[in-house]
């Protein structure tokens, strides 16, 4: 609030704006935010919440011996039912209150958990722990919808990817569950977006979030065509860029930023992986038409994933997309192509990279962005330096190598600079 | 959604919790009361559950059974009548994908709990238990797989769970070393 309170004094004494509208804009900001004061306030009540009931369920897991069955079960229903009142006392008394709206539903989330394990140690019941996380999930995913708690959006992103990692190591393949708890934790943040409330603090760890979450369950889609996966996943990852970019959904600022990391990184990393020749050998050997046939759930994973990218492409009707947005097909092509001749497809992989770095340079130039200029300067950089590891060149070169990049960082922002300055003028 | 939609919601969504929970209490009741008893032979080690605590895992031995129709790698639901052999102790009878009518002694299998085994000429299916938990206090469990290990170690001395089985649901009642529970010897 300071910040802008800063901002307003200054544009106002640059005569930018008069006094009447630096009121307002002051009075706005502060009709948005959340009084300071509470925000410390509303974390140490969901991380007591939080610490409450884990210790509840520690205690539960001790398994006492010394009361009837009976006894045991009232025991068991009592951190659920605490939790409801709380919830209830949150939702119809304490309406306005992000406190105990926060507080309740973490505890209710991690207490249902609770009393699942008291019921389950008290008649020994069975199952797995899949099936122990599934009756959780459904137990508690409505809770974020019903209190309109991000604490409990947040668990519920955790417990559907738990689930899923966990399905893909006890079975060998994820589960179609982990679907509807993922596109029921979408819908509550498009929601809260659309329905324009305060999501800035949890906007962002959403961002991060979310792609993580894909993209460790993406993995588990593909059990009997593992290399295909990389195709998906770098479908997954353009996917994610070109949503960082579109405009929609930008509100708040910066919640975007999670898309736009993990979807940039994940293509920088797939693209260096693949410029490897010993994993072009791998794909080779593994990337079989015929696995991809056995494997039902791969080949709708890989289907939807190619469709929503193209929708996304060319939505709306009319739209160029950028460079850095075409690179699946070129990906894909060359893998297959490994195929038939891994040396061919190392060499493209390699050009591929190489014209993505020259881009970024140019296009750095284009729009006087330093920031775009130095990245395609560190794509040239790691692109080279990687290539030591693959082909054997003598410490002579490696060293002209680092030198000649070394001054094209000086000369290529020198350049630029002064470029922008003359511009200024 | 508005506010007042949603506030009618939260009661169901209450009661849904409440009513999941006492059916998973309800159904362990009812098997444990109508059910017949039947006793397995098995092996234990104690392995812990992030939530419910530390428990001993019953190991069968290698349980293969015929199937009255040809089974494939991508089943539902399977269906194995439990008998009582000559011994006292419970053998598979027959594995089918119908649920068995003239029996209440059947227990339901699971997709992941069936392989095919392949090699065999007659057609025979390997299976696990649906049961495979013995919850213990935490600090018992150590003792009770120390236990339970001697005892196999004598072959004069059967280690055996005792389970309630009725269409399709099983619950434990307990394990015994010979004819002692567990648990009385845990107290000991």
């Amino acid at each position: 609030m300071r910040n802008i309170e800063k901002d307003v004094a200054e544009w106002q004494n640059e005569g930018i704006i008069d006094q009447q509208t630096a009121a307002a804009i002051v009075a706005y900001e502060k009709h948005k935010q959340i009084p300071s004061g509470n925000t410390p306030l509303v974390i140490f009540a969901i991380l007591g919440s939080i610490l409450v009931a884990l210790g509840i369920s520690l205690m539960v897991a001790e398994n006492w011996d010394f009361m009837s069955v009976w006894t045991k079960t009232a025991i068991a229903y009592c951190p659920m039912l605490l939790g409801q009142i709380l919830v209830i006392l949150a939702v119809y008394k304490h309406k306005n209150s992000i406190v105990w709206r926060e507080a309740s539903a973490a505890f209710l989330f991690l207490c249902t958990g609770a009393t699942l394990g008291l019921i389950s140690q008290t008649y020994q019941l069975q199952g797995t722990i899949t099936s122990f996380l599934l009756l959780w999930m459904i137990l508690v995913i409505p809770l974020m919808f019903l209190t309109r708690s991000n604490t409990a959006f947040l668990l519920s992103i955790a417990i559907s990817t738990w689930y899923c990692a966990t399905t893909y190591w006890t079975s060998g393949a994820g589960e179609w569950h982990y679907g509807w708890a993922f596109g029921a934790t979408v819908l509550y943040l498009v929601w809260q977006i659309l329905g324009k409330k305060d999501m800035r603090a949890v906007g962002m760890a959403a961002g991060f979030l979310l792609p993580i979450s894909m993209t460790i369950a993406l993995g588990t889609m593909f059990p009997e065509a593992e290399s295909w996966a990389f195709i998906g996943y770098f479908a997954l990852f353009q996917i994610l860029l070109i949503l960082f970019h579109k405009p929609a959904l930008s509100e708040p600022r910066g919640w975007k930023a999670g898309l736009g990391v993990i979807g940039f990184c994940g293509i920088l990393f797939l693209l260096f992986l693949s410029s490897f020749h010993w994993w072009l050998n791998q794909i080779a050997e593994n990337l079989k038409w015929s696995d991809l046939a056995d494997d039902t759930s791969a080949i709708i994973m890989l289907s939807a994933l190619c469709i929503l990218y193209v929708f996304l492409l060319f939505y709306p009707p009319g739209s160029r997309p950028k460079p850095a947005f075409v690179l699946l097909p070129f990906y894909g092509l060359i893998l297959i192509l490994s195929g038939i001749n891994t040396n061919f497809a190392q060499i493209l992989m390699n050009v591929l990279i190489l014209l993505i770095a020259i881009w970024f340079i140019a296009d750095g130039f284009r729009e006087k962005n330093l920031l775009w200029l130095n990245t395609g300067l560190m794509i040239f950089s790691l692109l080279v330096i990687l290539r030591f590891f693959d082909f054997q060149l003598s410490f002579f070169v490696r060293g002209i190598s680092f030198l000649i990049i070394g001054a094209g960082f000086f000369v290529a922002n020198r350049l630029l600079i002064s470029a922008r300055k003359e511009d200024e003028k | 959604m508005k506010n007042t939609f949603l506030k009618y919601l939260l009661p169901l969504f209450i009661i849904f919790q409440l009513v999941i929970v006492t059916q998973m209490v309800w159904q362990h009741a009812f098997t444990s009361q109508k059910g017949k008893e039947f006793r397995f032979r098995c092996a234990m080690y104690d392995p812990v559950h992030p939530f419910a605590g530390r428990y001993m895992r019953l190991n069968f031995n290698d349980l293969c059974v015929r199937s009255e129709q040809p089974f494939t790698e991508d089943n539902d639901m399977a269906y194995v009548t439990i008998l009582k052999g000559d011994d006292g102790f419970a053998e598979p009878g027959m594995l089918s994908t119908r649920r068995p009518e003239n029996t209440a002694d059947y227990l339901e299998i699971a997709p992941d709990q069936q392989f095919m085994s392949y090699g065999r000429r007659d057609s025979c299916v390997r299976f696990r238990y649906p049961f495979d938990k013995f919850y213990l206090p935490e600090e018992d469990a150590p003792r009770a797989e120390k236990m339970v290990n001697e005892a196999l170690r004598d072959t004069s001395v059967q280690v055996w769970v005792s389970v309630s089985i009725y269409r399709g649901n099983a619950v434990i009642r307990d394990v015994f070393i010979g004819e002692r529970s567990l648990n009385a010897m845990l107290d000991d």
